[in-house]
């Protein structure tokens, strides 16, 4: 699978938006992103395969990433997986901002964030959006109705 | 444990293996990632706090490993392919069993099992160690079922 299986426009101005996941959930995030935002532009998602070797996983993400806009983000599921490995060695070969910790909040906010901001502001925008949307629920609507 | 693994240190490894291993030492040998700071720097970097990781190109690991009485506890070793293990073998590394988590598709690779193909370069260096009688095992995490791969070229 390629990363173009996920785009739906490309705008050579907006920085892009490269998913690295474990199988192909990076695919189905940005449709889910997609149901809250609409269309989502310049994002490509890499679903890395059990069978795939890493020169084979590589060689696609650099390709689009030779041509990224300045800004653009690589998101990636895992700290430690191969999925890290592989955007920290990018970004230390491309200037690009790599991040892990990857959930529909930072989709979205990386979405929205993306070439308005210097890169330590937005690590904070992308790390306060998955924290705040981290809840106990039951806690809080118990504690809302005593 | 002797492992071969061409994503070397991920996931599989930090979440499932150390601890059924109960290990914290692991001993990478591999020349690319040995001769690039980068790399190494990387691998370092998603290591827990209390775990040990050396990296070692191949003729510096074989010297270390052939003194195995001065590691001071049993580490996993992890290798990108099973050549590696070979050189060690020749070289005099003890070699007890070699697990083999994943070697990938390739041009002129058949599929043996599931995350796990071969090519006659391959094959010829399992039948140096089925020669050798040392059991190579697929076992991508401690909890899958181990299966000799003796038995799946050769059959039972």
């Amino acid at each position: 699978m390629k990363g173009d299986d996920c785009i739906t426009q490309k705008n050579k101005d907006i920085p892009y938006l490269l998913i690295l996941t474990h199988g192909k959930w990076g695919v189905e995030l940005v449709e889910g992103a997609e149901m809250i935002c609409g269309n989502l532009k310049n994002i490509f998602a890499f679903p890395l395969m059990p069978d795939q070797s890493l020169i084979e996983y590589v060689e696609p993400i650099e390709e689009i990433l030779r041509n990224a806009p300045e800004g653009s983000i690589i998101l990636v599921d895992l700290f430690g997986g191969t999925t890290s490995n592989i955007a920290a060695l990018l970004s230390s070969k491309y200037n690009i901002l790599a991040v892990t910790g990857l959930n529909i909040a930072m989709l979205i906010t990386a979405s929205e964030v993306r070439g308005k901001y210097g890169r330590e502001e937005i690590w904070e925008k992308l790390l306060n959006s998955s924290i705040n949307n981290y809840k106990n629920l039951t806690e809080l609507l118990r504690n809302n109705l005593t | 444990m002797m492992r071969v693994d061409e994503r070397l240190l991920h996931g599989q490894i930090l979440i499932k293996w150390l601890e059924a291993k109960n290990s914290n030492y692991i001993i990478i040998i591999d020349d690319e990632v040995s001769n690039n700071p980068i790399l190494k720097n990387i691998l370092e970097l998603s290591i827990p706090q209390n775990m040990i990781v050396e990296i070692y190109n191949l003729e510096k690991g074989a010297e270390i490993l052939k003194n195995n009485k001065e590691l001071n506890s049993s580490p996993i070793i992890l290798v990108k392919n099973l050549q590696i293990v070979r050189y060690l073998h020749e070289k005099g590394v003890k070699i007890n069993e070699i697990i083999i988590g994943r070697m990938p598709s390739g041009v002129g690779k058949k599929k043996i099992y599931s995350n796990v193909f071969i090519s006659d370069a391959d094959i010829e260096t399992i039948d140096y160690f089925r020669r050798e009688k040392i059991p190579i095992i697929i076992q991508m995490v401690p909890d899958s079922n181990p299966i000799s791969i003796y038995d799946l070229i050769w059959g039972v």
